[in-house]
């Protein structure tokens, strides 16, 4: 082996033995970070565990389909389409089109993390709107977080899960207590601080009605990605106006000496 | 009912969705849309909120209510669990009003 490429290989095992804890820190944390919603992911786990029973899926099934299909909206909106007997092909499409706004995070996870194959393999099973945005509200994006945060969602979906198919319709009465508010304040905790100029509150403002307004048109994962790409590409256009540039620095002055 | 198959598909459906944009991550892109890219964790927060938010069935007025006390909290402590209590708590007081 050519000198260089074995010191190459000793820097590189020795960053891997340093990376190893780091990682599992940082996954620790994406996991931790992710546990208030599982206020609200139990519940609907198990609300959806009784609704499958009822619909006909075998306790198998609906088990199943929690741990490989892992979407809330998708599971739902096919248990509705399975009962209505509609042609299979359109049960998936159905599916990708309500967990559309997974693109969207996926894109701008993958941008900035650029992980490698099985890393991105692996980062891809586990990506939930949750788990992103728990990731994204911790700063910098971290590949660790992200997937830490999206096994604890998973933990909790299938949890949810498992208890719907064995406890029952006792525990549809957690629903009364509302709390699948949890989740939008949950999202606003972590919008709030990202929030520091103008510019992103133009952004938050434009994609939060224009979310609201096109769901009434359109399934909500299709909504939320598309409000969601105006808003980005809004802000974008802005922020490159020399007026709003100055403005959005004054806005981080002002916010860093707060 | 055999519902084997339909979830396989789904499977399939849903993972392409999570892996497509993790496949685009390499591509090279316009600066414009890099830009663009560097706004969708806000504006992809505001969505999830506003969607989530206007879930609810009839109590949208003190969902509002409750999600600006807590946007209010968050913003002056900037502490994410104080929001979600104080707007717990503001929610499940009105509610019960």
């Amino acid at each position: 082996m050519p000198e260089a490429t074995r010191a190459e290989a000793v820097e590189f095992d020795g960053e891997m033995r340093d990376a190893a804890p780091r990682m599992r820190a940082e996954f620790a944390r994406g996991f931790l970070a992710l546990l208030p919603l599982w206020v609200a992911a139990i519940p609907s786990g198990i609300a959806y565990g009784i609704a499958a029973r009822g619909a006909g899926l075998s306790p198998f099934e609906t088990q199943l389909m929690s741990l490989l299909v892992f979407s809330a909206a998708g599971q739902v909106g096919a248990l509705a389409l399975l009962s209505e007997g509609l042609p299979r092909p359109l049960l998936i499409g159905t599916a990708m089109i309500l967990n559309a706004q997974l693109l969207l995070l996926g894109l701008a996870a993958g941008r900035q993390l650029r992980p490698r194959w099985p890393a991105r393999l692996l980062a891809a099973f586990f990506l939930t709107d949750g788990a992103f945005a728990v990731a994204a509200g911790q700063g910098r994006l971290r590949l660790p977080v992200l997937v830490g945060a999206g096994v604890s969602m998973y933990t909790a979906w299938n949890a949810g899960t498992a208890l719907g198919l064995t406890a029952g319709r006792g525990l549809l009465a957690v629903r009364g207590l509302g709390l699948d508010f949890v989740l939008p304040l949950v999202f606003l905790a972590l919008l709030v601080p990202l929030v520091r100029t103008r510019t992103t509150l133009g952004v938050a403002l434009i994609a939060g009605l224009g979310t609201v307004a096109l769901a009434r048109l359109i399934p909500s994962g299709l909504a939320i990605m598309v409000a969601g790409i105006a808003a980005s590409l809004g802000g974008a256009w802005w922020s490159t106006r020399p007026a709003a540039r100055r403005r959005d620095e004054t806005d981080n002055h002002s916010e860093a000496r707060r | 009912m055999n519902t084997l198959w339909p979830i396989l598909g789904m499977t399939a459906g849903v993972y392409a969705i999570r892996l497509g944009g993790f496949l685009l991550g390499d591509v090279a892109l316009p600066p414009g849309i890099e830009l663009a890219l560097s706004f969708v964790p806000v504006a992809m927060l505001a969505a999830l909120c506003a969607a989530t938010l206007a879930a609810g069935a009839g109590d949208l007025p003190i969902r509002l209510v409750a999600a600006l006390g807590g946007g209010i909290v968050a913003h002056r402590t900037g502490k994410g669990w104080a929001c979600i209590l104080v707007g717990m708590l503001i929610y499940w007081t009105l509610g019960r009003l």
